[in-house]
């Protein structure tokens, strides 16, 4: 087979099952950009109830946390999709699969707002409220600034993560790209294409993601840093 | 009840070798895989050279796609082209070819957080450079990557769930055909979850007890 009978070929196949690749790319992208926000708010609910300082919740919170990120994904579908329904919670295997992707990352978020905001000094906080600052304006002018810099290359870091888990729900037949592309493949024999194709769009996807976490985490510091050249 | 019971006892034995062969597959990809990470970072040594863009290709590709694609592509490209690989030879080289990237990864940033200096004065005494690497860097590097070490074991033993997919018979792949025997998904899911949950336990509390050991 020579390199332009292959071009010739690979050219046919995006012809005929371009659609059909990117429409699971389209579906990938929409429940993982669910997925994203949804465990970036439940993320920070389980975080808020973490720092309520009392002993069964902080159990609770190490039990929800621990166990969460002691199973694979997969487990955690087959739980909420197969093993769900005996107990009366029927879901679509959409929902399911945004629901497993939601409770799996916020285990992991949660951890990461923590980790922001316990790394801010408290002789910062004793000094904002020292000058008179109240609780509110301490939150909203000292923490979140910083934090949300501090937060965003791990948060980043998981959102990539997650779109790469997005993959799992293939096996619970959510048909998003490697769902699609079993599904080609099982069609028209071909191999090289199809996984080709998507190999380089969850790459352009999560490439995507980073740059947005760059700029994002760019744009943030550099306000930080601005706050704190004027007030010095 | 007494039912149900009976049932996870008659097959509990199913899915602790099962377990066992999870652990199994994903010691011998971590260890695999960091003879890999090793030949990655080497490859890397010289910055411009066409070795190290090659492994940074690798390390770009491996760390970028899913792993279920990865695992797919490796378990159905050489049967397209003719070759058999079995399909836990597959998940084995699978496993193993992702985490060397990660590993790399993770070496990479161990050896480069020790002071430069360090090395001089080890060379400056009359040290040859493998006994700077074998006296000097590897007894810090390790240290220092053991927390991450772990996690990415515990990455990897979950992401060796996903094998199932290619019918090797591991923690999931028996919960999923005891499931199909007995119908009890939610029992059964459970105690899969369960056990992934100790095993991964161990693994955390083994890789914090090493770190503290390896402190003195």
């Amino acid at each position: 087979m020579d390199m332009e009978q292959f071009l010739h070929d690979t050219l046919a196949f995006y012809a005929t099952n371009g659609s059909n690749i990117f429409r699971g790319f389209l579906l990938t992208v929409w429940i993982c950009l669910l997925g994203i926000i949804g465990s970036l708010i439940f993320g920070f609910l389980v975080y808020v109830f973490s720092t309520i300082r009392n002993r069964t919740t902080t159990l609770i919170y190490a039990a929800y946390r621990d166990n969460i990120r002691g199973i694979p994904l997969l487990v955690l579908l087959f739980l909420l999709f197969y093993a769900a329904p005996r107990l009366g919670i029927v879901l679509s295997a959409f929902v399911a699969g945004l629901t497993g992707l939601i409770i799996y990352g916020s285990a992991y978020f949660a951890e990461i707002y923590r980790a922001g905001f316990e790394s801010i000094p408290v002789g910062q906080i004793e000094a904002a409220r020292a000058m008179g600052m109240s609780k509110k304006d301490t939150l909203i002018r000292i923490k979140f600034p910083q934090m949300m810099s501090l937060i965003i290359p791990p948060s980043t870091n998981m959102a990539i993560i997650l779109i790469k888990e997005s993959a799992v729900l293939s096996i619970i037949t959510v048909p998003e790209l490697t769902s699609t592309t079993g599904k080609i493949i099982n069609l028209t024999f071909e191999y090289v294409q199809p996984y080709l194709a998507a190999c380089v769009l969850y790459w352009i996807f999560v490439e995507c993601v980073a740059f947005v976490g760059k700029r994002l985490e760019h744009h943030l510091t550099n306000r930080t840093g601005k706050a704190r050249l004027t007030a010095a | 009840m007494a039912n149900l019971t009976a049932t996870i006892a008659e097959n509990l034995p199913y899915l602790l070798t099962g377990a066992i062969t999870t652990i199994a597959i994903s010691l011998a990809a971590i260890v695999l895989g960091a003879l890999g990470a090793m030949t990655l970072n080497f490859a890397q040594i010289h910055h411009r050279s066409l070795q190290s863009r090659l492994a940074r290709i690798y390390i770009s590709v491996f760390r970028g796609t899913p792993f279920l694609v990865q695992l797919l592509v490796i378990f159905y490209l050489p049967n397209a082209i003719g070759m058999n690989i079995s399909p836990l030879a597959t998940a084995i080289i699978t496993m193993a070819l992702n985490t060397s990237a990660f590993q790399a990864e993770i070496y990479r940033g161990g050896f480069a957080s020790l002071p430069v200096g360090q090395i001089e004065a080890a060379r400056a005494t009359g040290m040859n450079a493998l006994t700077t690497f074998v006296h000097i860097q590897i007894p810090q590097v390790i240290r220092l990557v053991l927390p991450a070490l772990t996690n990415e074991f515990i990455l990897l033993l979950k992401a060796s769930s996903l094998v199932s997919v290619v019918a090797v018979r591991e923690l999931t792949t028996s919960g999923r055909q005891v499931v199909a025997a007995t119908h009890e998904p939610v029992a059964f899911y459970l105690i899969i979850a369960a056990i992934y949950i100790a095993i991964n336990t161990v693994l955390s509390k083994g890789g914090r007890e090493l770190e503290l050991q390896l402190r003195h």
